[in-house]
């Protein structure tokens, strides 16, 4: 067993890596916001540590499952692409050494994330209201979380070279193992409880997931010995799945090794299902068209993935939709589903913009194009309106469907709290605001991250976080609070929405910048290093 | 830190200015300078490239080639100075200098997964090609770098050896008057780099002015008719591929073959006020003349006349390669 060789060399290679320790960072930045918004949005007098805590749990859990994959989805995919796992395999390192090895250096990496949000659950621990039993259950599950998220990104990184499409499927693999675990986790109940039904599994797993107390209050109050089952239970089926993980990287690795890249059952595949086989003439002329117009704009639609991607987004909203309107029709509860969906495109959106440029940037491409009489703005302009083209369908899909479904939908045009607005300023800032990020950022994480935070988080927290600024400058600088605050001002009012205004700032801060740094060519260094 | 290497003098260091009515140099620097935070990168570079030049540029890795390339392309910026390409400024008029360059980096820049045609026609409309003649250009450029076989294949698929010619197909979509090739010979196998050369022999005789980074020397000699030697972004020598050994190699060197007594020969050329060195070097004599001193007929006289057996002389060929090796040290930036 040669691992430790390997994961020496993970270590000392992200010990070296900046994000390493600015994710942790933003991860506690973020439990933290969840924090300050509880104390904005509740009275202090009344202050329970359970509903903190499951705030926090859930938070973290949340945190887990989007953040881990996204961490450890370039393991493999990256070494292939760049064409260093073959050179791992010239050494006398076996296919289980290197994947274990892997494995390994990137649960410490996942592990020092998770464990940098512990100090946060102490605050609800310290205000009380919490038993032992409600730690143990939190604890479970974000374990089970946790290995779910480091499966599904590890296996997602063996799948694919495509640094796109790994992070999609290892977010896809680190939901779908979740909800597996969550529903092998709750098989002892299963056995105790006969009147569970399979259906309600998903849902118990939601419950777990996000609201503990009412699961203890309903099943686990009737069954004292499940406390102990569970946890043991539950934390050797996430271990089962890191094992699991490691077996299919080491089975996929051999196998990669011996049959090249693609292996001649996916070069099939694509050729069956991506090649245009109906209206070809049509479509020659658009792409003909659209490569005459703008070059750039042409780059982000050639492609199959690029199709996949449109067509994909807009049947995904289409399917979310038809779920909401069974289920809710125009009811109330839809309105939160449907923020979701508005979420999930520009998140999608924003994770688009922030690797637009990264083939270009590894490939060299991008010096190639910056040197013929394309001017920057076109360059830059054919990506944004790419983009725009990219997640118009599904945009225009969930506008159409907000106006019929959602009852919170204004049936007008004017900006107000919660307003129409505040979507579609988001599709059109993302693009800006991510290749703004991309000028300042070298890691596409990082300039997707900042670029939610700038475009959705950050404006939808603004009037929160102005209140909370206020509640401070009440309780501790009160002098300067009555110079700067109305006459009377004294409690919180979070209704008022600057979440337009902010977003709509943020978007033209980001287009000043992207210009002025266009103009300036002082990307062009960044821009060209990973080329060199 | 050691010295810098000592700035010979060239044809290059005082640049007159293009008189009127005269074509403007294909290429033309003055105090060209680019410098990445401290470290500088090209210092004062002052460089006229002709048309119609097939122009070497020689240095070692880091000693700045690349940036002074980078900067006639118009992808990097001058800190100081200025470049003129066909009379235009590359910052002023940039525009007008993409037109009429083809630049090639010393790396492919393709994507893999598009087919031949496919990646010259988005660069072809790139340079704004009205659609109608883009195919006609495509096929021509392909014919000319020998791709026209080629023209459905992925560029996954191809060899390095045809994918550096769909680098140069590329560069010259647009048909531009100067060439900038960042070692375009670099990584192929003989066949495919003594192709590679035919062409731009080639390219050169349709009249293009091509300037060509490489490190293998010995190919840029019979290839080039001018060539730059620059080390740790400083000019050291400009001029005609002639002109190198002249004025690098201060003393001329001949090989001497007698049939017996080579010990003595060496004394008795050593005793010669014209021979600065005499060696034996595998068997044959290594007769080093001063450097004022370039008539060789003393020594078979003086050989002859002392009653050795000359079975042979010749002049050494100092080649660019020795030459280069002479007068640089190897240092980068």
């Amino acid at each position: 067993m040669q691992a430790w060789t390997v994961i020496a060399r993970e270590l000392r290679a992200q010990s070296r890596q900046n994000w390493n320790y600015h994710i942790r960072v933003l991860t506690t930045t973020a439990l933290l916001i969840c924090f300050s918004l509880y104390f904005v949005a509740n009275d202090r007098s009344k202050s329970d540590g359970r509903l903190l805590f499951m705030i926090l749990h859930a938070a973290t859990v949340i945190m887990l499952l989007l953040v881990i994959p996204l961490l450890v989805a370039d393991t493999f995919s990256r070494e292939r692409r760049e064409g260093t796992l073959g050179l791992l395999f010239l050494t006398p390192l076996k296919s289980m050494d290197i994947a274990t090895g892997k494995i390994f250096a990137q649960l410490w990496r996942a592990l020092s994330v998770w464990l940098c949000t512990f100090p946060l659950f102490t605050i609800p621990v310290l205000m009380g209201g919490l038993e032992w039993h409600n730690i143990a259950q939190s604890i479970t599950i974000q374990f089970v979380a946790f290995c779910a998220a480091v499966a599904g990104g590890m296996v997602a990184s063996c799948l694919t070279t495509s640094g796109i499409a790994v992070l999609f499927i290892a977010e896809i693999f680190a939901l779908g193992f979740a909800k597996f675990l969550g529903i092998v986790l709750l098989l002892p109940l299963l056995i105790t409880f006969s009147n569970l039904h399979w259906h309600s599994l998903g849902m118990l797993w939601g419950e777990l997931v996000f609201n503990s107390r009412q699961l203890h209050e309903t099943l686990f109050l009737n069954a004292p010995h499940i406390y102990y089952v569970v946890p043991a239970y539950s934390m050797l089926c996430g271990l089962l799945a890191l094992l699991g993980a490691i077996l299919f990287s080491s089975f996929r690795l051999k196998r990669i090794n011996r049959i090249g890249i693609q292996s001649v059952l996916m070069e099939k595949w694509k050729k069956a299902f991506f090649t245009p086989r109906f209206l070809l003439g049509v479509f020659k002329s658009r792409l003909h068209k659209s490569l005459q117009k703008n070059p750039i704009s042409w780059l982000e639609q050639r492609t199959a993935s690029a199709r996949l991607a449109k067509w994909g987004w807009f049947a995904l909203i289409l399917l979310g939709e038809t779920y909401c309107a069974m289920t809710y029709g125009t009811a109330q509860a839809g309105s939160y589903l449907q923020l979701v969906y508005g979420f999930l495109i520009i998140a999608g959106m924003a994770l688009s913009a922030s690797i637009s440029f990264r083939e270009e940037r590894q490939n060299g491409a991008l010096e190639l194009i910056m040197v013929t009489p394309l001017t920057i703005m076109q360059i830059i302009g054919g990506r944004i309106l790419g983009l725009y083209k990219l997640f118009l369908p599904a945009v225009l899909l969930y506008l159409f469907s907000r106006y019929f479904l959602d009852p919170k939908f204004v049936h007008s045009w004017v900006p107000n709290h919660e307003s129409n607005w505040s979507f579609l300023v988001a599709y059109f800032s993302t693009p800006i605001v991510a290749f703004a990020l991309s000028m300042r950022l070298s890691k596409f994480s990082s300039v997707w991250f900042f670029t939610i935070m700038g475009t959705i988080l950050l404006p939808w927290a603004s009037s929160f976080l102005v209140e909370m600024g206020k509640f401070l400058l009440i309780n501790f600088v009160p002098k300067v609070a009555a110079m700067i605050l109305a006459p009377g001002y004294s409690s919180l009012d979070a209704s008022n929405s600057y979440e337009v205004d902010l977003q709509l700032a943020i978007m033209i801060i980001a287009a000043a910048y992207l210009f002025t740094t266009m103009r300036n060519r002082s990307f062009v260094e960044r821009f060209t290093k990973a080329a060199a | 830190m050691s010295n810098p290497p000592p700035v010979l003098t060239s044809s290059s260091t005082t640049i007159p200015p293009a008189q009127s009515g005269q074509p403007a140099p294909a290429v033309q620097t003055v105090n060209l300078t680019r410098a990445y935070g401290s470290m500088v990168a090209l210092n004062s570079l002052n460089l006229t490239v002709n048309r119609g030049d097939l122009f070497g540029f020689i240095g070692s890795n880091g000693a700045g080639k690349t940036t002074t390339l980078r900067i006639l392309a118009t992808f990097l910026a001058p800190s100081s100075g200025t470049a003129n390409v066909l009379g235009h400024d590359v910052v002023r008029d940039a525009d007008a200098v993409r037109h009429v360059i083809g630049y090639m980096p010393d790396f492919f820049g393709v994507y893999k997964d598009m087919e031949v045609t496919e990646y010259l026609d988005f660069f072809g409309a790139c340079y704004k090609i009205p659609s109608n003649q883009r195919e006609k250009t495509v096929n021509d450029v392909l014919e000319l770098v020998g791709l026209s076989e080629k023209r459905g294949a992925l560029i996954g698929a191809l060899s390095r050896g045809m994918q550096q010619r769909l680098g140069l197909a590329r560069v010259l979509i647009h048909d531009p008057q100067l060439l900038l090739l960042d070692e375009p010979a670099s990584g192929l196998d003989p066949r495919a780099r003594i192709e590679m050369m035919a062409i731009l022999q080639e390219l050169q005789r349709l009249g293009k002015t091509i300037i060509i980074s490489s490190h293998i020397l010995s190919e840029l000699q019979t290839l080039c008719n001018r060539v730059a030697i620059i080390e740790k972004g400083k000019l050291i020598y400009s001029g005609p591929v002639q002109g190198v050994r002249d004025q690098m190699a201060p003393g001329c060197v001949y090989w001497v073959s007698v049939k017996t007594d080579t010990e003595k020969v060496v004394e008795l050329l050593k005793s010669r006020a014209e021979v600065a060195e005499a060696a034996v070097v595998d068997g044959q004599i290594k007769v080093t003349l001063n450097g004022h001193e370039t008539d060789p007929t003393f020594i078979p006289e003086a050989l002859v006349h002392a009653g050795f057996k000359l079975t042979g002389m010749w002049e050494d060929e100092l080649g660019l390669e020795e030459v280069f090796l002479r007068v640089t040290r190897g240092e980068t930036q």
